[in-house]
């Protein structure tokens, strides 16, 4: 089905279960993967407006699961339950790659659509801001 | 509570240093490899608490071991072996406390009595550390004497660490299913995948008091991928193939709903909470102090009521449950 969106294909389809159901309206950022490399919410996102452009999840961020953010996540021990964990290191991914200085107001703006609801936003921000001091 | 969705599959394939070839049942909580490896049971459902983390640091405080070479695993539901697995109220540790040290505590003493039977000495001679049984210059790793501790006597009773003696309780460990988080591995109830299964949607009243008067399936059913559509009780179930499949037939429903009982609301609630203080009947849970002479005390006394409303507890996770069809349903 055309209509489908990129969240189930990708999890359903192609068992790439990392990504997150979260609200399935683009409220909470538990489905956050890369699009060219930029953030989109992909329980929103119709698989047939992807085209031709490379998407990219969890499971391929890194070959060796040594991203600078997972690096930073595994240092300052940020998961609790981990449900929105991938959506957070993805978005905050694309945040790096398009400004990998980001200032605290920067982080925060870029992070505000993506909840937790064990509250690990402040380990969240730190290990953002470690990942950032190693770029 | 939150436990459905824990129970099975969330078993995160972890590299494991060397193949033991045999694993030993010490206890509902704890086995033991032959290379020495440690499993332990987390008896809880994990929601956040970090309980996966913690309840087995408990064990293995007690059982002596060094937490690098502990596995965690999820324990399934049973009453039988545990006791109340559930997650609420904060009380996880606090009631798994004594009960979580004593399973650790039997089984080193099972691995001590095997080691001291081994060597022909008194038990009491023998000391345990990171794993190992020692007896002045002797030493056995519990993974040598695992076999034989599975077949002991279990003790009646059995003496506790002393607190000053916890090298992990108290301490700072990462979250044991942090790889699998930080790298997207099936961890959570939704992640579940079985062959040939159905996905459902179910739709429920929309508000507590309301039932189903009736409903038309018609659209529901033409959607590709639909299997099939079942009312129980109030409520009604979309059967797909895949999950947009069933969101989408659920989303096509079309229900009618009637008043059943009272229909709730917070006004409702607020009005029934003050009815409830109103009789005087609560007693109070816990008395610090006493606050009514504080305030006869007071020079300026401030009033001012707070009414909190009735929330759904959101999970970031839906509810959601995988069961095995069987003959007579679900």
């Amino acid at each position: 089905m055309p209509d489908t969106p990129l969240l189930w294909v990708l999890r359903d389809e192609m068992d790439l279960v990392g990504t997150k159901y979260g609200c399935g309206i683009g409220q909470c950022g538990a489905c956050t993967v890369h699009l060219d490399g930029a953030a989109v919410r992909s329980c929103s996102m119709p698989v047939s407006s992807v085209g031709n452009k490379a998407v990219t999840t969890i499971e391929g961020l890194s070959e060796k699961a040594d991203h600078v953010l997972q690096e930073a996540w595994r240092e300052h021990d940020v998961p609790q339950c981990g449900y929105c964990q991938a959506g957070q290191i993805m978005n905050a991914a694309a945040l790096l790659s398009n400004n990998p200085k980001p200032s605290d107001q920067e982080i925060d703006r870029a992070m505000n659509g993506n909840l937790c609801r064990c509250g690990t936003y402040l380990k969240i921000k730190a290990a953002i801001k470690t990942a950032s001091s190693k770029l | 509570m939150l436990s459905f969705s824990w129970l099975a599959g969330c078993e995160a394939p972890e590299a494991a240093k060397a193949m033991p070839s045999a694993w030993f049942d010490l206890n509902a909580y704890l086995s033991i490899a032959d290379n020495g490896e440690v499993t332990i049971m987390s008896p809880n459902p994990e929601v956040g608490q970090n309980v996966k983390t913690s309840m087995p640091m408990i064990v293995a405080e007690e059982l002596d071991v060094n937490w690098e070479d502990v596995r965690v695993k999820q324990a399934p539901l049973n009453p039988e072996s545990f006791t109340r697995q559930v997650a609420g109220g904060s009380q996880s540790i606090r009631q798994g406390w004594k009960s979580l040290r004593m399973a650790g505590a039997t089984a080193r003493e099972m691995l001590k009595n095997a080691a001291a039977k081994k060597w022909g000495v008194n038990p009491s001679d023998c000391t345990t550390e990171n794993g190992h049984v020692i007896h002045g210059s002797e030493k056995l790793g519990y993974g040598e004497v695992a076999t034989m501790a599975a077949g002991m006597e279990v003790p009646p009773e059995v003496k506790l660490k002393n607190p000053t003696d916890f090298k992990i309780i108290g301490t700072d460990r990462k979250n044991v299913d942090i790889e699998g988080i930080i790298t997207g591995k099936p961890l959570f109830g939704l992640d579940t995948k079985k062959e040939g299964m159905q996905y459902a949607m179910v739709l429920r009243p929309p508000a507590f008091g309301l039932k189903l008067k009736s409903y038309d399936d018609g659209e529901a059913r033409s959607i590709e991928g639909v299997n099939d559509v079942v009312r129980f009780g109030s409520k009604v179930a979309v059967l797909a193939n895949s999950t947009w499949a069933a969101i989408k037939g659920q989303r096509a429903l079309k229900a009618e709903w009637e008043k059943d009982t009272l229909l709730e609301s917070t006004s409702y609630h607020n009005q029934a909470m003050r009815a409830l203080l109103d009789k005087k009947a609560a007693e109070p849970r816990r008395a610090d102090g006493d606050a009514r002479a504080q305030f006869a005390k007071a020079d300026k006394v401030f009033e001012k009521v707070y009414e909190a409303p009735f929330l759904p507890h959101n999970t970031m996770e839906p509810m959601n449950f995988t069961c095995p069809r069987v003959r007579s349903g679900v």
